[in-house]
C-alpha cells in the first residue's frame, strides 16, 4: 500500500484526486450500501493520524465550537498545523498536524490557543505540558529495532517530556544471552501527543505513533484496583498486616519471605569462583590438546 | 513461478476488497506473492564502520550494490545487533553527493590557490600535488611536508602511509586523528605498562561485579557494549554502577551512583580514592610488593599551547613528562592531602557518593572494571589522569583478570588497529617502536630494506603543531585522508583556517564527501569508502576484523590505499633521499619511490589472485587489479614482520596470518600458535607470561617493562587551561550524540539519522537560559575569545546540565563549534581538551 | 496504469445478470463474492478507457445497489518482474 502511494504521488496525479474522481461515481449509485459505509464515516471522523491542536475539545465538541476561521493556523510559529481541505479525509476547514511529517514543537505560551475565538482550542490551557493532543503508542514491536535489542531509542532521546512520557525499559536479550533491551514505554499521565516522536522514528513507516487517546488507551475494569499501588498510597496494608513466618531451615540459611526469598550460605550462593570460568577452562582445554 | 508486479498488486487488490466486504474467496485468488527479499542477494561479513566497539555485520550485495544489511548474529561482539547508526550502514555509501572525480581549484585553466574548485583527471590532479610536495622537500626540507591520517584508515592504509612519510620522504610529520582521541591514553599506557592497549577485553563487561565510568558516555558512544553492561546490571545479583561526567548523561538512568563533578576534578577525586585505600590499609600489599613501582611525575607542566602564551611561559616544567621514582609511603603522603573533605569541595559531589565509590574499590570482593574515553583523553592532564586511574586498580591488584579492568575504550573503528599498532603517530613506527630510538629505527630499516639512517629521528610535528605549522608557513604540503580535520581540530578561527588558506601552503583533502575540510583544501580526491576496499580494523580489545570489497566506489573514486601507493610513482628516489643513502644502496637509484617502498619483493610478494569466500563468491579487489599484485595482503604481511618476527624488540603484538582473519569474526592479539589472548599479563591467560620463567600460576607480570613491574605515578591536581571568569561565564563541553557519528559526514547524509537529530543544539540548564532571557527552543549566541556561533537552546533533551556548564555536540558542519574550543592540549600527550573551555551565551 | 478493487453490491435477484454485464467491461475481472451479490471485483486501465470512466459506467448497470472503491494502485511498474 505505501509503494502504491509513493508512486502515484511520482504521477503528479495524487492519489487523493483520483480517490475523488472514483468516489463521485460512487455516490451516484449510493454510497450506504449494506455494511459498506466506508466513506460516509471518514467523513464525520477525523482520521486516526490527524492529530488536533494543543487544548482541542472532545472531537464532537471541537467540531461544534471550531468556526473554521483558521487563526490557529496563521498563528502557528512553526507552521506546523494546516486546515482540512476539500477533499481531505479531515473535516473541512478545521485545524490538525500530521506527526509524522510536522509534529508540534511544544512552544511554551502556546500561542494557538489565546487566538481561539470559540474555545474550541481551550483556553485554560497555559502549561503546554499539560496538553493531550493524543497518546504516542509503540503501534509496532515486530519492527521496532529496539524490542529486537538493536540501540535506537530516538523516540526517547527527542521527548521533549524527556524521562516522564518515555521511559526505557531494560530487559534482558535472552537471544543473545549478553546484550539488553532498551523497550521505549509510553507513559499517558505524561505524553503530550506532540508526536516529534512518530516524526524521529527511523523506520520506514514509523513504529511509534499519535493517536486520539480513546484510540490508544485500554482501560482496566471500573471494578479492579492494583493492590500494589492502593498498599502504596494508603501508606501500608489495606487488610491486618501478614503474620510472622517462622521456617525449618538448615544452618546458614535464611528466609526472606518479602523479598529474595531463600537465602543460601553465601559461599555457595551466586559467586562464579574464577576456575569455573567458561573461558578459563576453554583455554585451559585448548591448551591440554 | 514467475510474477510481475501487477500479479502482486492484482492480489493485493482482491485481498483488501474481500476483506471489506467480509466476503471468502479461495485461497488462491488471496494468496500474496511474496517477493523473495534475499533472491540473488550476496551476504559477506564487515566491520563496523563506525566507533571502537567493532561490531560485526553481514552486508547483502545485489548487482553491484548493498541492498540489505543486518547484525551479525555469529559475532561474538554484538550477536546479531546494531546500534542506530548500523542500522543504516549500507546508506552512508549512498548519499548524493558522493565526490566521483578529483577536484582542483583553478583560475583560467591553471591551479590557483583562490580559485574555485574544477573537475580534473587523475594524472593532472597528482602533477600538480607533486609539483608543491617537490618544491616544499626541497626549500624546507622533509619537515615541509606532512599528512594527518586516520583511526578509520584500514590497517594497510595506515600501514603504507606511515611507510611513504617515514622511509619513503623520510619526515615524522605523519599523525592520525587519533591524536584527539586517544593519545592520552597510549601515553599513559606505555608510562604505566611500556606497552599499548588494554590488559583486559570486553568479556570484562559479564564478570565484573561493579562498573564505574569516567568521562564515558557509553550509553550513546558504544551502544552495544552499554548493552552489554545494562544486561549484566539487570541479571547479576549485587552489579552496580557509578557514573561520573561533567553533567548528567543517559547512563545516569542506570546509575546506581551517579555523580556530578566539576570539570578536571576527576584528578582530585581519584587521589582521594588511592588515598581512602591506603588510609584503610585496603591495598593488596603482596601485590604492589610485587609487580609494582612506584613514581612521582613533574609538576606545572603547561597546557601545550603556542610557547609565546603567557600560560605557557608561567609553567615550571612546560611539556615535561619526567617520571621519579619514589617509595610507598612518600606516595602515601603525596596523597593524602585528597581527603574526603577535600574532595567533595572540589568536585561539588557530596561525601557519601565519593565513599561509596571508593569502597568499591577498596573492597577485596568486588571485581570492579572501570571504562573511559574522551573524559578523560581530551583532558589537558590525559596522561596523569588515565595514569591515577592504574594507580587505584593496581593497589588493590584489580587487573588483569576476568572483571578487574581498567579499560581505555576508543572512539573510531581502528584507532587501535591502525593509528597506534601499525605507528602512524608523529613519534611512532609500527608495532609500539618509537623514531627516537635507534635500534627500533634500525629493526624497522631492516624490514623495509632500507639504508641505514633513512628514519629521521627527530618526532614529527604532532596534529595540532601541524595546523600551527601550516599557519606560520613552516610547513607548505598538507595531506588529509579519511577524517575531517577542519571540522575537528580546535580554534578553527585562529589555528586551523589560517593554516589551510595559507597562500604558500598545498591542501590535499582525500574524502568520498565534499566536507567542511574538503570546502577548506586546494585539491579533493574521491575515495573508495569502507566496504568499496578490501579492509581491516583493530577495536579497543585488541580484536583485528577484516573484510572483502563488496562493491566498487563510484565514478573514479579510488581507496586512500590506491591514492597513497600511486602517489609514491611520482617521484624518483633522487627527489627524496640524499646522495649520502642512496650510496649505501645504489641499486635504489633511479627508481620511484613506488618501487623500492611498494614493490620490495615483500609488499608484491603475493601476485594477483583470485578473491574468493567459502561459498565460492567470487569478490573484486581493485587494488590487486591496478598493481597487478595482492597489496593488502603484501602490506599485512610485511607489517606483521614488525609484531610477529621471531627477533621483534618488542613482544606481546603477534598477529595471525592474513588468510585466518578472513575466516574469523576477528581475532584478538596476541596471537600464538593460533591462539588469541583475552586478558594479557596473567599466566594462564597471556602466554608471555610463563611459569617457566618463574612467575607463579596465575600471577602477573608486567612485560611490558624491562623489571616486569607497572608504575604507579603520582601526580597532583592542576587547575584546566581556560576556566569559566566574569566575561565568559560558562563552561562548554563538545561531544557526540548516539545518532551521529563525529563530523557528521556520512550519518548526516543518512535521511532517517537527520531527521532524528538534524542539528546541533547547546544543551543548557533551564536557570542558565532563563537568566539569558532564553527558552527552549529559542536560537542563541554562543561566542568564546575565539569566535561564535548560533544554535537552538535544549533545556530538556538528553542531557541535563548543572548550571554553569553547556555542551554542544561538534556533528553539525552547519554549526562548528571548533570555532568556540581553545587548542590546548595535554603537555605529554599533545590531544586537545575539547571538554573545557570557557563561553558566554546570549539571544541571537 | 491504474489497478482497483472494488466491492460491487447488486440486487439478489439480479446477480446474475449483474456479473456478466460487469464482465463485458475491458480490464474488469470478478474474483467471487456470488453468494452474497457482493462482488469482489478489480479494474483495470484499458485501451481508451481508464479505470476510472469504467467503475463510472458500473453506475448505469441494472440491478447495481452500490460499488465502493477499496484499493488503488498507480504504478508505471507493473510488468517488472518480482519473482521468479
Amino acid at each position: 500500500m505505501r509503494h502504491s502511494v509513493e508512486k502515484s504521488k511520482d504521477r503528479g496525479v495524487s492519489r487523493r484526486q483520483f480517490i475523488g474522481q472514483t468516489l463521485k461515481t460512487a455516490c451516484g449509485v449510493g454510497l450506504m450500501g449494506m455494511g459498506l459505509g466506508f466513506y460516509s464515516k471518514q467523513a464525520s471522523t477525523l482520521p486516526a493520524m490527524a492529530v488536533r491542536p494543543p487544548g482541542a475539545l472532545p472531537e464532537d465538541e471541537f467540531l461544534g465550537a471550531c468556526i473554521r476561521c483558521g487563526a490557529c493556523v496563521r498563528d502557528c510559529p512553526y507552521d506546523i498545523l494546516k486546515l482540512g481541505q476539500l477533499g481531505d479525509e479531515v473535516p473541512t476547514g478545521t485545524p490538525y498536524f500530521s506527526a509524522r511529517t510536522g509534529p508540534c514543537e511544544m512552544c511554551e505560551d502556546i500561542p494557538c490557543i489565546p487566538v481561539c475565538p470559540t474555545n474550541a482550542l481551550d483556553h485554560a490551557l497555559t502549561d503546554i505540558n499539560e496538553a493531550r493532543m493524543g497518546l504516542a503508542v509503540v503501534v509496532d514491536q515486530e519492527t521496532c529495532i529496539a524490542f529486537l535489542g538493536l540501540r535506537c531509542e530516538v523516540c526517547f532521546n527527542v521527548c521533549p517530556i524527556r524521562g516522564d512520557a518515555i521511559t526505557l525499559d531494560y530487559q534482558h536479550n535472552a537471544r543473545s544471552g549478553k546484550h539488553a533491551l532498551f523497550i521505549p514505554i509510553v507513559h499517558s499521565d505524561a505524553c503530550t501527543g506532540c508526536g516529534l516522536c512518530e516524526k524521529a522514528c527511523i523506520l520506514d513507516e514509523a513504529a511509534i505513533k499519535v493517536f486520539p487517546t480513546h484510540l490508544a488507551k485500554g482501560e482496566l475494569g471500573k471494578h479492579y484496583r492494583l493492590g500494589w499501588e492502593e498498599k502504596e498510597k494508603a501508606g501500608g496494608s489495606l487488610v491486618a498486616p501478614d503474620a510472622k513466618h517462622e521456617y525449618h531451615l538448615p544452618e546458614g540459611v535464611r528466609y526472606d519471605l518479602q523479598g529474595k526469598g531463600l537465602i543460601l550460605d553465601a559461599k555457595s550462593g551466586d559467586e562464579i569462583p574464577v576456575s569455573s570460568n567458561p573461558l578459563d577452562t576453554l583455554n585451559r582445554g585448548l591448551e591440554g590438546k | 513461478m514467475k510474477l510481475t508486479r501487477r500479479d502482486f498488486i492484482k492480489s493485493n487488490a482482491i485481498a483488501a476488497a474481500a476483506t471489506a466486504a467480509g466476503v471468502t474467496l479461495p485461497a488462491a485468488k488471496t494468496a500474496l506473492a511474496a517477493e523473495d527479499p534475499n533472491a540473488g542477494v550476496r551476504w559477506d561479513k564487515a566491520a563496523c564502520r563506525y566507533c571502537g566497539t567493532g561490531c560485526s555485520v553481514l552486508m547483502g550485495v545485489k548487482d553491484g550494490k548493498v541492498v540489505a544489511s543486518q547484525g551479525d548474529p555469529d559475532a561474538p561482539v554484538n550477536k546479531g545487533l546494531n546500534c542506530i547508526k548500523g542500522y543504516f550502514l549500507p546508506k552512508i555509501l549512498y548519499g548524493e553527493d558522493r565526490l566521483t572525480k578529483p577536484l582542483l581549484r583553478k583560475k583560467n585553466g591553471q591551479y590557483a590557490k583562490d580559485g574555485d574548485f574544477e573537475e580534473v583527471s587523475w594524472d593532472e590532479a597528482f602533477d600538480v600535488m607533486a609539483e608543491h610536495w617537490k618544491k616544499a622537500l626541497k626549500e624546507k626540507g622533509p619537515s615541509g611536508v606532512g599528512m594527518f591520517g586516520s583511526g578509520q584508515w584500514t590497517v594497510w592504509e595506515g600501514y603504507a602511509a606511515s611507510k611513504l612519510m617515514k622511509a619513503g620522504f623520510r619526515t615524522n610529520n605523519l599523525d592520525p586523528n587519533a591524536r584527539h582521541c586517544m593519545a592520552s591514553a597510549v601515553g599513559a599506557f606505555m608510562r604505566a605498562f611500556g606497552i599499548d592497549e588494554p590488559m583486559g577485553c570486553y568479556d570484562d563487561l559479564e564478570h565484573a561485579d561493579v562498573f564505574v565510568l569516567w568521562g564515558a558516555n557509553m550509553a550513546e558512544m558504544h551502544p552495544i557494549l552499554w548493552s552489554r553492561l545494562t544486561d549484566t546490571r539487570l541479571t547479576k545479583k549485587g552489579c552496580e554502577v557509578h557514573v561520573l561526567s561533567t553533567y548528567e548523561n543517559r547512563c545516569f538512568e542506570l546509575a546506581d551512583n551517579g555523580m556530578v563533578f566539576v570539570p578536571q576534578t576527576d584528578l582530585a577525586i581519584l587521589n582521594y580514592i588511592a588515598n581512602y585505600i591506603i588510609q584503610n590499609k585496603a591495598y593488596n600489599k603482596e601485590f604492589i610488593d610485587k609487580h609494582v613501582n612506584f613514581t612521582k611525575t613533574a609538576t606545572d607542566i603547561g597546557y601545550g599551547l603556542r610557547p609565546e602564551d603567557p600560560r605557557e611561559k608561567a609553567a615550571k616544567n612546560a611539556g615535561k613528562g619526567k617520571l621519579t621514582k619514589i617509595s610507598f609511603e612518600e606516595y602515601a603522603e603525596s596523597v593524602s592531602e585528597y581527603t574526603l573533605e577535600k574532595a567533595s569541595k572540589m568536585s561539588g559531589v557530596p561525601k557519601d557518593k565519593l565513599e561509596k565509590l571508593a569502597k568499591v574499590y577498596a573492597d577485596p570482593n568486588k571485581k570492579v572494571s572501570s571504562y573511559w574515553t574522551m573524559g578523560f583523553n581530551q583532558h589537558t592532564r590525559g596522561v596523569w589522569v588515565n595514569g591515577l586511574l592504574y594507580n587505584v586498580h593496581l593497589l588493590m591488584g584489580k587487573i588483569s583478570e576476568p572483571g578487574n579492568s581498567p579499560f581505555s575504550l576508543t572512539g573510531q573503528p581502528s584507532a587501535c588497529g591502525t593509528a597506534r599498532e601499525v605507528g602512524t603517530f608523529s613519534h611512532r613506527l609500527p608495532a609500539d617502536l618509537v623514531v627516537m630510538k635507534e635500534p627500533h629505527r634500525k629493526f624497522a630499516e631492516k624490514i623495509w630494506k632500507l639504508p641505514n639512517g633513512t628514519i629521521n629521528p627527530k618526532k614529527g610535528y604532532h596534529a595540532v603543531l601541524m595546523h600551527r605549522m601550516l599557519k606560520d608557513g613552516k610547513m607548505n604540503c598538507y595531506w588529509q585522508q579519511c577524517n575531517n580535520n577542519m571540522q575537528a581540530a580546535a580554534n578553527l578561527n585562529d589555528e586551523s583556517l589560517p593554516g589551510w588558506r595559507h597562500p604558500d601552503n598545498f591542501i590535499t583533502v582525500t574524502d568520498p564527501y565534499p566536507t567542511v575540510s574538503a570546502q577548506a583544501a586546494d585539491l579533493i580526491l574521491p575515495t573508495a569508502m569502507w566496504i568499496e576496499k578490501e579492509g581491516a580494523y583493530g577495536n579497543a580489545e585488541r580484536r583485528t576484523q577484516f573484510w572483502r570489497q563488496q562493491v566498487k566506489a563510484p565514478g573514479e573514486a579510488r581507496s586512500d590505499l590506491w591514492q597513497t601507493m600511486e602517489f609514491a610513482r611520482r617521484f624518483k628516489m633522487e627527489e627524496v633521499w640524499t646522495p649520502e643513502l642512496l650510496d649505501q644502496m645504489p641499486e635504489y637509484k633511479g627508481k620511484t619511490l613506488f618501487e623500492v617502498l611498494y614493490e620490495n619483493g615483500q609488499v608484491n610478494q603475493f601476485p594477483k589472485q583470485e578473491v574468493t569466500d567459502e561459498a565460492g563468491n567470487v569478490y573484486q579487489n581493485d587494488e590487486m587489479e591496478d598493481f597487478g599484485f595482492y597489496a593488502q595482503k603484501g602490506l599485512f604481511e610485511e607489517y606483521r614482520m614488525f609484531n610477529s618476527a621471531p627477533d621483534v624488540i618488542k613482544k606481546g603484538h603477534e598477529m595471525a596470518p592474513y588468510e585466518s582473519y578472513h575466516k574469523a569474526r576477528g581475532i584478538r592479539w596476541p596471537v600464538i600458535d593460533g591462539k588469541e589472548t583475552l586478558w594479557r599479563f596473567r599466566e594462564g591467560y597471556d602466554p608471555h607470561v610463563k611459569t617457566s620463567d618463574g612467575v607463579a600460576k596465575g600471577d602477573v607480570k608486567f612485560y611490558g617493562k624491562p623489571d616486569g613491574k607497572a608504575n604507579i605515578i603520582f601526580a597532583p591536581y592542576e587547575p584546566p587551561a581556560e576556566v569559566p571568569d566574569k566575561d565568559f561565564d560558562l563552561w562548554l563541553c563538545t561531544g557526540r550524540v548516539l545518532e551521529h557519528w563525529h563530523s557528521g559526514s556520512m550519518t548526516r547524509r543518512v535521511p532517517e539519522l537527520y531527521r532524528a537529530v538534524p542539528d546541533a543544539v547547546v544543551f543548557m540548564h533551564k536557570k542558565d537560559a532563563k537568566k539569558r532571557r532564553l527558552r527552549n527552543g529559542a536560537m542563541a549566541k554562543i561566542s568564546s575569545r575565539r569566535g561564535e556561533i548560533v544554535c537552538r537552546v535544549e533545556t530538556r533533551g538528553r542531557n541535563r546540565m548543572p548550571e554553569g556548564l553547556v555542551f554542544i555536540p561538534w556533528f553539525d558542519a552547519g554549526r562548528l563549534v571548533n570555532k568556540l574550543t581553545l587548542d590546548a592540549t595535554d603537555p605529554l600527550s599533545k590531544e586537545t581538551d575539547y571538554k573545557k573551555c570557557a563561553v558566554k551565551i546570549s539571544r541571537a | 496504469m491504474n489497478i482497483c478493487s472494488l466491492v460491487v453490491h447488486a440486487k439478489p435477484e439480479q446477480h446474475q445478470f449483474v456479473h456478466a454485464r460487469l464482465e463485458e467491461f475491458p480490464g474488469v475481472e470478478i474474483h467471487g463474492g456470488d453468494d452474497s451479490g457482493k462482488f469482489i471485483v478489480t479494474v483495470e486501465d484499458a485501451e481508451s478507457v481508464s479505470a476510472a470512466d469504467t467503475m463510472m459506467a458500473f453506475n448505469s448497470v441494472e440491478g447495481v445497489i452500490s460499488s465502493t472503491l477499496i484499493y488503488h494502485y498507480g504504478g508505471d511498474d507493473l510488468d517488472e518482474e518480482v519473482s521468479k
